[in-house]
Parts: structure tokens; sequence; C-alpha cells
């Protein structure tokens, strides 16, 4: 089943501020699984999100910049095989910290909207 | 129709110290986008690619509060720099008269102490604020987007290496008085280390009120200045 694509389509404009609120932790979480570059970057978020999260894709590297300039993440340059130069970004020990983190705060919020909203599962954080 | 894309992202970064390498990094993403698309129309194909990267001009304002605070963190990091320089340079040349036994003849001694109080009172005044504002610009993150709050705290900061750069010219100017003071009339080799150690702080500071100034004329809103 194709997921709802969030931030690309005018009437998407407030999932697409939802995301931007939200995208420093899913881009830490898609560095979670291993040291990536920008592109990469976005294809995993696409691909764990099930093609729902949809930025532009300049927008993941002011992201990308900040997060490390915050220490949560560490940039290598490395050459690739197509001969490019390309920046590798891996998440740092603050970084795993602050993922740890904000997942928890998104379980607390996330589990508070569904009470509030009548979901049976709210109070069970995934 | 990607070079010329590139270049809208050059001129929008404008001189980010960062912008080779924020474009280094554009063109590798851009590249391998287009590898993933199809090749038999190149044309359609950069265009669908351009347009899933986003504007230029809205990337670079995201770029903007990170500039921003890399020439803050320069500025930081020139007048710490250049205080430590001048330390060193001073007691550098302090040791120096001991080793060569050069004293001041008595009618510059008057003259001397009260420089020499200006200039211990204008150092430290220029260390603390430094190490302040070091600490200052140390503590906070950097947002998402320019807003009121974050241009408020970069002007704050440009203010206070203008602070610690004034009393840092003044203590360099009260060397050079008393370097001028203790050189003898008959310039010899000796002379050469408070010649070069002085020419040295000058540099350091000159190049301290550069790099504040140049930090100060980037922070948004009609409060900027430079140090003078």
């Amino acid at each position: 089943m194709q997921a709802q694509r969030f931030g690309t389509k005018e009437g998407d404009f407030m999932e697409g501020e939802m995301l931007k609120g939200h995208l420093d932790m899913i881009v830490l979480a898609a560095l979670s699984s291993g040291p990536a570059h920008g592109y990469a970057v976005i294809e995993e978020i696409r691909r764990r999100s099930n093609q729902a999260f949809d930025l532009p894709e300049g927008t993941i590297y002011p992201a990308l910049h900040r997060l490390q300039q915050a220490g949560l993440l560490s940039s290598r340059w490395v050459t690739a095989e197509s001969g490019r130069r390309r920046r590798v970004y891996t998440l740092t020990a603050s970084g795993n910290r602050a993922l740890v983190e904000r997942r928890a705060v998104w379980d607390q919020f996330s589990a508070a909207i569904r009470g509030l909203l009548g979901d049976k599962r709210a109070g069970k954080p995934a | 129709m990607i070079a010329a894309y590139m270049k809208r992202l050059e001129d929008a970064l404008g001189n980010d110290p960062a912008s080779a390498q924020i474009l280094q990094e554009v063109r590798d993403h851009l590249e391998e986008a287009l590898a993933a698309e199809d090749v038999d129309h190149r044309c359609a194909a950069e265009r669908r690619v351009i347009e899933r990267f986003g504007d230029p001009c809205e990337i670079a304002a995201q770029f903007a509060p990170l500039s921003l605070a890399r020439h803050t963190r320069r500025a930081g990091t020139a007048v710490l720099l250049a205080t430590v320089v001048i330390m060193i340079m001073m007691k550098a040349r302090v040791l120096w008269y001991g080793v060569v036994e050069w004293t001041l003849a008595e009618p510059a001694k008057t003259m001397a102490s009260r420089i020499i109080m200006v200039d211990r009172y204008a150092f430290w005044l220029a260390a603390g604020v430094a190490v302040a504002s070091a600490l200052y610009i140390a503590r906070r993150p950097v947002p998402p987007c320019l807003n009121a709050g974050y241009q408020k705290y970069v002007q704050r900061a440009a203010g206070l290496f203008i602070l610690a750069t004034i009393p840092l010219g003044i203590s360099v100017a009260s060397d050079l008085a008393l370097t001028v003071l203790q050189l003898p009339t008959v310039l010899s080799k000796t002379a050469l280390v408070p010649v070069v150690s002085m020419s040295i702080e000058i540099g350091c500071i000159m190049a301290a009120a550069l790099v504040v100034r140049n930090a100060a004329g980037r922070v948004p809103g009609p409060e900027a200045s430079g140090p003078g």
C-alpha cells in the first residue's frame, strides 16, 4: 500500500511544515543505520517512510551541516567509484544520545495525541 | 541546465565560507540523481532532478544562519588567537630586554610606567571580553532558519568582539610606544626581536579587526557596523 506523501504538493503544506519541524530527528534516524552521503540519506528517508516523506532534496544539506555544527554528526570526504568526491556523514556519540532522547519525546507526544484522538493504542508507545 | 542551476545556487550562497564544499556536495547529488534517471531524455531528466532538489534561493536561505554562525565563530577565533599571540610577543620582548640588559633612561621611566598601566588594563580587559564572547557564541545552537532571536544573538556576539578588539588595539598601541621608548637611538641586530615582535602584534590586531569587521558587516539589522 502506498503511504500518503508529505511535503511536495500545495495541499500538503501543513504536513510539509510538520515534516520540517522534525527534520533533525528524521535525518538522525536515517543515519542510525550507518554512515551515508546526502543522496543516500534522502533515499533512506524515502525507503524507511515507505515513500511518504518527500521533501525538496536540497533541504537535507542545511540540516546535515547544522547537525554537524552541533556535534551530532561528523563527516569526511571520500572518493566514490565514479571518481566524484563526496561527503559522508556519521552519527557521533552525542548524535546517538540525541536520537534516543528525541525518540522518547516523540513516543510520549504521539501516545498523548493518540489518547486525545481516542485511539485504543494510546499510552502504549511503539 | 545543471550548470545554470549550480551558478544560481553559487550566487545565492554569496561568500559563505563553506560555499565551495556545499557546491561540491550538491553537484555530486545532482549527478547521482541524474545517473538514476532515464538517460534517453537527458533534458527532461535534468529538469526533474533540479525540481526535486528545490529552489536555490530557498536552499541558500536555509544555509544563511549557518553562514552567519561560521563568520561569527571565525571572528571569535581571530580575536582569541590575536590575544594569545600578542601576549606571547609581549612576554618575549620583556624577556629579551632582560637578556640584552636594556633599561629605560630616567626621564622616560615615569611615562613608561603610565603606559605600562594602560597596557596592562587594556590587555586584560580585551582578554576577558574575548573569552566571554567565545563562551557566549559556543553555547547557542544554530536554528534551521534565520529568526529575530538569532539575529539579536549574533548582533550581541559581534558587539562583544568589537568590545574586545578596541582594548586589544589600545594594548598594541601602548606596546608600540613602550618599544619606541626602549629602542636605542642607533639600531643594531639586538633591536630585531622587539621590531619583529611588534610587527607581529600590529599584524595580528589588524587581521583580527578585519575579520571582526567582516563578521559584524554580515549581521542583519540596522545596528550592524564594523569596528571602525
